[in-house]
Parts: C-alpha cells; structure tokens; sequence
C-alpha cells in the first residue's frame, strides 16, 4: 500500500495539489467499462457501443476521483467543476499507482502531510458492500482470475483485499512479460 | 521540493463561479445577472445528441460535410430525437450550471434569448466553447470545438 500521496492540479494560473490514496482494488475498478479505447476489444465495438464505453469511461474518471481524493474531499459537481483540471488529476494519479508511465516525469511523491496511520488504515481498508458484491465487467473479471491464479489465491482476495498498486505491480510480474511473449504459450493466458 | 499547497473547496468553488448578465431582462429589470458555475466535460457531453464514434476521426476540415451526410443517413425519428434534444440545449445547460437562482429546464425556458446568451457564456467559461472573438479569428476553430460538433 502507497502512502497518501499529492497530485498537482492548475486552476487558473494557480498551482495547487490534492491529496490522493491508494485504494482497494475493487474501489478502483468500480464502474470500469468492460473495454477501453486504443484496444483490440473496442475495435471491434459497433459504434454505438464504443460511444457507450466512452460516456462509460468518463463517467468512471468522474467517480473514481471522488474515491481515491482525500483532500479536499470531492464530490461528482465539484469534480465536474474541475473542467482540464480533472484530466491532469487522474493522469497523474495512474501515474502514481503505477498502471500508466509517462517517460521522463517523476510520479507523484508522497512527502506531504500524511495523516496519522490509525485513521489512514481505518478509511483505506473500508470498502462499501455494493462495491465488494457487485461483479465487475467481463475483462476485469477476466484479469482478476489470471492475477489470482498465478498469486495463487481467491479472485475475492485481490478484489477486496489487494491495493489497487499491488495489483498493477502485482499484474506487470505475474503477466505483463507472459503476455508480451507470444512464443511463451501459457494455458491460463488463453 | 515542496510540494504546492492543498486546494482548498473553498478556492475550487471560487475558481469555477461566475455571474452571468441576461442582457432581455437587464432592459426590463435594471442589470439581472445568475450565479453559475462551470460544467464538466462529461456533463456537457451527456447533454448532446451523440455522432458516431467515428466522427473523432473525421478530419476538421471535413467534419461538417461528414456530419450532414450522417445526419442524411440516419431515420426521421432519429433526426427529429436530435432536433429535439438540439432545440433544448440551451435550456438544459442553464438548468445545470445555474446555481443562484438554482433553475430547472422550465424555468430556464422563460429565459428566452437570455437563455442562448447565457449557455454560451457557461459554455465559454467552461472552456468547452471558445470567445466569439476567437472563432471569428479562426475559421477552422468552430470545426475543432467540441460545442461546435452537433
């Protein structure tokens, strides 16, 4: 698990930050479309259905911001009032927990004023009930099950247990090289 | 390195207000103006009728001719959906960002024209439109902007 980290943020001609935390698993991906742009997946989507997972994909940043922002805390209207600002925040933030790169920068750092550990443990490991029971799309479910098996332990681990750090770090060693690989057939990557 | 300060709601709030005139009732009333706030990408875009996703690829300076050959392609009830959504545009942008008075789309209505005038403000302040002035100096500009596009 990250400490609690900032994420810079412009508003105006103003330099901000806000401070983010790792999350669960399961809070991160919840309401993540099952397919995304730039994927062989949404290749193949009719057109409706890509328009569908956009809006979807949209809709997921706005929420996921709303989640994983601790300072100032926010909500869907004040997210949306973050206009180019919104952008900036969760690229970094991907930046952060590792699931994006981006040459040349430095992710965000984590020398900030952390809160005191008991209460940081006592909100990260919350996860509400619709979270953990509902299922999440066809694709995430797909790499939960192929995460799980090679870390050999339950789907249900990863989704509730597992910060959402782990689980991009977790993913790049257990299957990013076996994926990348074509010729190093693995049965379970089929 | 230091890291920035944390942004306060208080700042956010500040930074994403703005009052707005409505230049029909200002000549009635002496100067009306409504405290609104700014839309999000996502909410705009929820507000419009969708093109087909392969319109993000249609190049700028085609977009237009691209744009009315879809529309001649599609149903009449589909194109009438469309105008239909199109002809509320205004109001329902109103509805969402005004704040004080907070107005729903009917109230937003008896805006009138003031109501076209201030959806592009909100719009402009959104940074989801452009100046007129800008467009103006730049004719490929409307092409670009997303307020633009249906």
């Amino acid at each position: 698990m990250l400490p609690r980290f900032h994420l810079p943020i412009t508003l105006g001609d103003t330099a901000r930050s806000v401070l983010a935390a790792d999350v669960l698993t399961g809070v991160f991906f919840a309401g993540f479309p099952n397919t995304v742009p730039l994927t062989e997946c949404f290749d193949r989507e009719t057109a409706q259905g890509k328009a569908g997972l956009q809006a979807g994909l949209e809709a997921w940043i706005d929420g996921l911001l709303t989640r994983v922002v601790v300072q100032p805390r926010l909500t869907l209207e004040l997210v949306h009032r973050l206009g180019d600002a919104r952008d900036e925040l969760v690229t970094a933030y991907l930046r952060a927990i590792g699931w994006a790169d981006e040459p040349g920068r430095e992710a965000p750092t984590a020398d900030g004023p952390l809160l005191v550990p008991a209460r940081l443990e006592a909100e990260a490991v919350m996860m509400p009930a619709r979270i953990a029971m509902a299922l999440p799309a066809p694709n995430i479910r797909h790499a939960l099950r192929l995460t799980a098996k090679r870390a050999y332990t339950p789907p249900h681990v990863v989704w509730t247990q597992w910060f959402i750090s782990e689980f991009v770090w977790s993913w790049r060693v257990l299957l990013t090289d076996a994926l990348l690989d074509r010729d190093g057939f693995h049965p379970e990557l089929n | 390195m230091a890291e920035p300060e944390i942004l306060t709601i208080e700042e956010l709030i500040r930074a994403t207000e703005t009052m707005v005139e409505l230049p029909g009732l200002s000549k009635e009333l002496g100067v009306r103006k409504i405290r609104v706030r700014r839309l999000g990408r996502t909410e705009y875009f929820g507000l419009l009728p969708p093109l087909p996703t392969e319109a993000e690829d249609w190049p700028a300076d085609e977009f237009q001719a691209r744009e009315r050959a879809w529309l001649e392609s599609i149903g009449p009830d589909e194109l009438e959906g469309r105008r239909q959504a199109l002809r509320d545009l205004d109001f329902r942008i109103v509805a969402k960002a005004s704040l004080e008075p907070a107005l729903t789309v009917d109230q937003a209505r008896r805006l009138g024209d003031d109501a076209a005038v201030a959806a592009l403000e909100i719009l402009v302040f959104s940074r989801l439109r452009k100046p007129a002035a800008a467009v103006e100096a730049t004719p490929d500009a409307a092409a670009e902007t997303p307020g633009d596009a249906p």
